[in-house]
């Protein structure tokens, strides 16, 4: 309390000046210091209050400044000398310093003024301040002993610690990891040569905070003094934007390594390659193996060689780089399908400089393209070896695809069909409402048949319809649900189902011709039997004897008959020939002339219309001899028989008509009964009702027709329409 | 029903006739039997006899498979014929047809009386007669 009243105005004064300023009273107790120098000596505030001045003396100093004490006491007064003084954690601080007698009020002098500063070659000093101030980088200036002298407020900054708290320390305790020995000696000012040299370590911030840092160790000589002039370099930003690029490139890498892609430099003027990471193993080539232009030529594919060279040749003239696909073998043999990229950059006069891209293996997509043409292919190659007509149709009804049967069915072509409307393949009644145009699939998709049960007809080009059945099935191509209709001519089929239907009822008709035709004899065989066997009366027996042979002889034509018609029925085969019907008319009549003279007929005849038909001629012989043999037999007794017989051509089918004057038949009675086996109509000792059976059936059995217009009394007309006979 | 004394068969088989008529005059039951080749000739005499009863036949024996007209023929001409004839006349057709669908259409026929298919035994036709007299 005395003191700070006593020494209270110079205590202002030392607070405000840089140096330190102590003041001891006679025994050698502190009684003042001021913040300066507790900051320097390390002491706490009036720590060092009531301490004696040995505290902070060196010993060895001790002799001197007690010498110095007394020449004050005895009213002299001391020089500024060089003294030590030891911090509190008894370092030693070099100091200049000066002693200062203080006196109290009464003049008295009641204790000593020390004032010092630390020697830091206080001249010159200054100067480096200001050097330090203009260096662009934190910048530490290190003295004897590698303590820190000086630093400049970048310094300050960037460890975010006060100059006081800097100077007069060892800069380790700004890093925070160990330097080797050899680093160690840069912080020294030993001798050494003239070259910066630099370490990276890992700074310190006073809040415990580290950051990557360069420290460029430049020897300095200030006057006599040999300094260390260390420039502090924040890397933070520097290592961020590394590692930014590094982990950048890591993605770039991992990227092509996962689409098996990598990428590559040529610059043209020093032929100097470059490949990035990935087409190494791409191509199997050692990274420790230079690389040329000639590496990557070295590995495409023999075959692809000079496709290769011509199109990087034309991507050089043209400065203009055209991807291209070529093949590689690797070092260790394996082909594979690569996919080239570039581009081509030029200096100013257009000349190209440097070529860089990429290589993507594509062999895997190759492939899987290739299978995809494949399976397209197979598809398409499906579709055209079908037997039936195919066509593909989309939603909205357009065809988008026909096979070869198609085009040969409908007689268009494809280019005429595809993007149409499939209705253009269908009748106009049917054009809104044909069944592919309605096959809705939806979800229940199952094949649906069209033109079995109702009718249904498609139409060709040239207009012509024909009966169709069509077959549907819900497709899934790539583009989307499809239906693909088979179409199938059923015209043929209906025509052999016709034939069927009309074999079926000759075949009826057969067995009814079998049953009243051979059942009649066999129940007269059998009722003669029964005579012959029970008959009490033995003419009547001998009767019945001779009554059967006529019966089997006539069961034995009836069956011949039958056979003969069996076989005509049979012979769809037989040969049909180009007949000249005047002169086979001509012949079969001359085997009736007796007849003919006999009963005085007129025959007319008139085939100038059609004067050939197409017609097996066994046949046509038969059938004008039945006619001819028929219209003598059942002539009429009341006038002269009269034959016309004439032909007329009726489009593809000839007509004959057979007409006589005779009795004529009752058709109303008749008419069902007229062509069948064993029916007569007359009683006549050789009507046997076989002639117009067989007639009938030689002609249905070339597909033609037969018919009668007949009356009474007058006479009849037979019809016989000969069909397929365009020649 | 009184002795049969008119029998007709209306058939085209010769043989049939020549035997049928010897097995029926050898029972001695029928007094007359006349034989028509077929339906025509039949309908023909019936026609110009419907006034005269004793020219008429008691029964008739049909055959269906016949020239000119068949038995088809004879019946649907007989049913317009028939409410001129003042006789009761029995139709029994006999054919050598085994067919089904001639038998259902006989059977509508409600003037024929039976349907008797060919062979027919001297026994049964001597049967049939005795059954007609009785």
């Amino acid at each position: 309390m005395q003191a700070s009243t006593r020494y209270g105005p110079l205590q202002s004064l030392a607070s405000a000046i840089e140096e330190v300023v102590i003041v001891c009273d006679l025994e050698g107790k502190i009684v003042f210091i001021n913040q300066a120098g507790e900051q320097l000596l390390k002491y706490s505030p009036g720590e060092l209050t009531g301490k004696t001045i040995d505290t902070i003396t060196p010993s060895e100093c001790t002799e001197k400044e007690i010498g110095l004490v007394k020449q004050i006491l005895n009213g002299r007064s001391v020089k500024k000398f060089a003294s030590k003084k030891i911090a509190k954690n008894s370092q030693e601080v070099e100091v200049t310093s000066t002693l200062h007698p203080y006196t109290d009020e009464k003049g008295v002098i009641a204790g000593i003024i020390e004032i010092f500063q630390p020697v830091v070659h206080h001249n010159s000093l200054g100067q480096l301040t200001e050097f330090l101030t203009a260096l662009p980088d934190a910048t530490i200036i290190l003295g004897g002993n590698s303590r820190i002298l000086l630093v400049n407020r970048r310094a300050e900054t960037l460890f975010g610690f006060s100059k006081n708290e800097l100077t007069g320390k060892h800069p380790n305790f700004l890093l925070a990891n160990d330097l080797t020995a050899e680093q160690q000696t840069l912080f020294g000012t030993g001798d050494r040569s003239p070259a910066p040299k630099s370490i990276e370590a890992i700074g310190k911030k006073k809040e415990e905070e580290t950051f990557p840092i360069k420290i460029i160790f430049s020897p300095l000589s200030f006057g006599q003094d040999k300094l260390v002039l260390a420039s502090v370099h924040d890397l933070t930003s520097a290592k961020r934007v590394a590692s930014d690029l590094l982990k950048k490139n890591k993605l770039l890498t991992t990227a092509e390594q996962v689409v098996m892609m990598g990428h590559w430099q040529w610059d043209l003027i020093s032929n100097d390659v470059v490949w990035s990471e990935n087409l190494f193993p791409m191509f199997g080539h050692d990274k420790d193996v230079p690389l040329t232009y000639a590496t990557y030529f070295g590995y495409v594919h023999d075959d692809d060689k000079d496709y290769v060279t011509e199109r990087v040749q034309e991507s050089l003239r043209e400065k203009k780089f055209k991807g291209f696909f070529h093949r590689i073998r690797t070092s260790g043999g394996e082909v594979k399908m690569i996919h080239l990229l570039g581009e081509i950059y030029t200096n100013e006069n257009n000349d190209p400089i440097e070529m860089v891209g990429t290589c993507q293996d594509v062999t895997e997509q190759k492939a899987f393209e290739v299978k995809l043409a494949e399976s397209e292919t197979k598809f398409k190659s499906l579709l055209e070896s079908a037997p039936d007509a195919m066509v593909i149709v989309n939603t909205s009804g357009q065809i988008i695809l026909i096979n070869a049967q198609t085009e040969k069915l409908f007689g268009y072509k494809k280019a005429e069909l595809y993007g149409k409307s499939v209705g253009i393949l269908f009748p106009d009644r049917f054009k809104a409402d044909n069944p592919i145009s309605n096959s809705s699939f939806g979800n229940k998709a199952k094949p649906i048949l069209a033109g079995a049960e109702k009718e249904l007809f498609a139409i060709r080009k040239n207009q012509s319809e024909f009966a169709v059945e069509i077959s549907l099935s819900p497709l899934t191509l790539e583009d989307g649900p499809v239906v693909s209709a088979v179409i199938r001519d059923i015209t043929e089929r209906k025509k052999i189902a016709k034939t069927l239907e009309r074999q079926n009822v000759q075949l009826v008709d057969f067995c009814n011709i079998v049953s009243h035709n051979l059942h009649g004899p066999m129940i007269n065989i059998s009722m003669l039997v029964d005579i012959i066997e029970n008959n009490k009366h033995i003419d009547r027996r001998k009767e019945a004897l001779k009554r059967l042979k006529p019966v089997v002889h006539h069961l034995n034509e009836v069956f011949n008959e039958l056979v003969e018609s069996v076989q005509v029925r049979n012979d769809v085969d037989i040969e049909q020939s180009e007949i000249h019907i005047k002169s086979s008319f001509s012949r079969v009549l001359v085997g009736f002339r007796n007849q003919i003279d006999d009963c005085g007929a007129i025959v007319n005849t008139d085939f100038d219309s059609a004067p050939v038909i197409k017609f097996p001629q066994k046949y046509i012989d038969s059938i004008f001899s039945n006619f001819i043999s028929n219209s003598l037999k059942y002539r009429s007794p009341d006038r002269r028989p009269e034959i016309n017989v004439r032909t007329d051509n009726s489009g593809n089918s000839v007509l004959l008509a057979f007409t006589d004057n005779g009795l004529g038949i009752d058709l109303k009675r008749h008419q069902q009964n007229l062509f069948k086996i064993r029916k007569v109509f007359h009683k006549h000792p050789e009507a046997k009702g076989f002639g117009l059976y067989m007639t009938k059936t030689q002609v249905e059995a070339m597909g033609g027709k037969i018919w009668a217009d007949s009356h009474p009394g007058k006479g009849t007309t037979f019809y016989v329409k000969f069909v397929n006979q365009l020649l | 029903m009184n002795k049969v004394k008119n029998l007709f068969l209306v058939d085209d088989d010769d043989i049939y006739t020549y035997f049928t008529t010897a097995t029926i005059k050898e029972t001695s039951l029928v007094e007359v039997i006349k034989v028509f080749g077929n339906g025509q000739e039949a309908i023909d005499f019936l026609t110009e006899n419907k006034n005269n009863p004793d020219s008429l036949p008691d029964v008739i024996f049909l055959d269906l498979a016949m020239p000119i007209m068949d038995g088809w023929g004879f019946l649907e001409e007989f049913i317009e014929l028939h409410p001129f004839i003042g006789k009761k006349i029995e139709i029994y057709v006999c054919t050598s047809s085994i067919s089904p669908d001639d038998l259902e259409k006989v059977k509508k026929i409600t003037l024929v009386s039976d349907y008797i298919i060919k062979p027919l035994s001297q026994e049964i036709l001597v049967k049939l007669i005795g059954k007609l007299n009785s």
